[in-house]
């Protein structure tokens, strides 16, 4: 009798191995996907519909008004259009979102003068083509319909992740942008733009 | 059983060791030339400038800052504006270990600074590229040598250090995740292909 239970026991244990490793890999590689699709997925501008009540009365646009929920970024020689998040520092790290780009809390706010710091991640749809630009380049930053501010991209650079003194605060109205860059991320690119 | 384990913590094992940056020499932090810091140095606003670790000669403005005792920050800006940063520091306090590991790195040794303009100590370089069209010079008036003005752009010194500077940039790739991801990946399907070739035989 033990003989005979023995071997069944022992194959029905090994039978189950090879499935937990099959379920491991899938998970792994779904992991691997949403990452994929995070990177390649066409990113969404958000709007508000303003009904044309709460406008002017005067004005005669009859239909509903879709305004930006966030700013928006755009370089037209990349094709770029992304949104704008607030980031904040969170667990001693700079946040960073997949909806878009990260305007950093301590710097100028957008539109107003100072150095406005925006990053994001180095994704194809996002600022993977950033090294692509190069002074002259031209950036726009809409923060409505209406007021769209010009930036125009006078240095670029390869600076390491700790050196941060390209955000610092500065006197005059530029935009700094960068993302990662290099083998495995470990530098990054920065274009500084200033304001037309 | 075991198998099932080992291969397990060897997995863990590698993800993790594959976030820990092996760092042997902590290098200073340098600014970069697009936002220079320190005491002005030297400033040549035109003229025939040479690179460490480069034979070529190069026509350019050059500008040189003290950024403490052991460091300094050479900015070299062509005509064309493609600059060249040079980052300095004094190799007179660091092993023989050390400075195997920083050239290893890509950081010139310099034994004599003199023969660069520097103290007569042995130093360590090493090159940044950068873009510096339309980069504002040092204004005339702090271009003597050893002066105590700050470059043009070193006005932002002054202001307190933020959260950001204390953190550094932000982290905007997850390539590593990625490739880790992958790594595990290709181990769980090659374990359980080696298992279940067990099993058959």
């Amino acid at each position: 009798m033990k003989r005979t239970k023995s071997p069944k026991r022992s194959k029905s244990k090994k039978s189950k191995r090879p499935s937990i490793w099959v379920l491991a890999a899938a998970l792994t590689a779904a992991l691997i996907l949403n990452r994929l699709y995070l990177r390649y997925r066409v990113i969404p501008i958000e709007y508000s519909v303003v009904p044309p009540s709460i406008m002017d009365q005067s004005s005669e646009v009859e239909s509903p008004v879709a305004t930006p929920i966030y700013p928006v970024l755009r370089v037209e020689r990349l094709g770029l259009t992304l949104p704008i998040y607030p980031a904040r520092v969170v667990g001693g790290k700079w946040e960073t979102t997949a909806k878009g780009l990260s305007h950093a809390s301590n710097s100028a706010g957008l539109g107003s003068s100072g150095n406005t710091v925006i990053y994001g991640h180095n994704w194809p749809n996002m600022l993977k083509r950033l090294p692509d630009l190069k002074p002259g380049d031209v950036i726009t930053v809409s923060l409505s319909e209406s007021e769209v501010i010009t930036y125009t991209v006078t240095y670029t650079a390869t600076i390491a992740p700790d050196d941060a003194s390209l955000t610092r605060n500065t006197t005059d109205s530029r935009l700094t942008l960068y993302t990662c860059s290099g083998l495995l991320d470990r530098d990054r690119y920065v274009v500084v733009a200033h304001h037309n | 059983m075991r198998k099932t384990i080992t291969s397990l913590l060897i997995s863990l094992g590698l993800i993790a060791y594959s976030y820990i940056p092996a760092y042997a020499v902590d290098t200073p932090n340098f600014p970069s030339c697009l936002s220079p810091q320190g005491t002005l140095r030297v400033f040549y606003p035109n003229g025939t400038h040479g690179i460490v670790g480069s034979s070529q000669e190069y026509v350019g403005s050059d500008t040189v800052y003290d950024l403490d005792q052991s460091t300094l920050l050479q900015c070299f800006c062509s005509v064309d504006g493609t600059g060249i940063q040079t980052n300095w520091w004094n190799a007179s306090s660091l092993s023989q270990e050390q400075i195997e590991v920083l050239k290893k790195e890509g950081w010139f040794y310099v034994p004599d600074g003199s023969l660069w303009g520097l103290v007569a100590d042995p130093f360590v370089a090493k090159n940044v590229s950068y873009s510096c069209r339309n980069t504002p010079a040092p204004s005339s008036s702090s271009s003597s040598s050893n002066g105590s003005n700050s470059s043009s752009s070193s006005s932002s010194n002054s202001s307190s250090t933020s959260e950001g500077e204390v953190l550094g940039l932000a982290a905007t790739g997850d390539s590593l995740v990625l490739l880790s991801l992958t790594i595990l990946a290709l181990i769980f399907i090659f374990t359980g292909l080696r298992q279940s070739r067990h099993e058959k035989n």
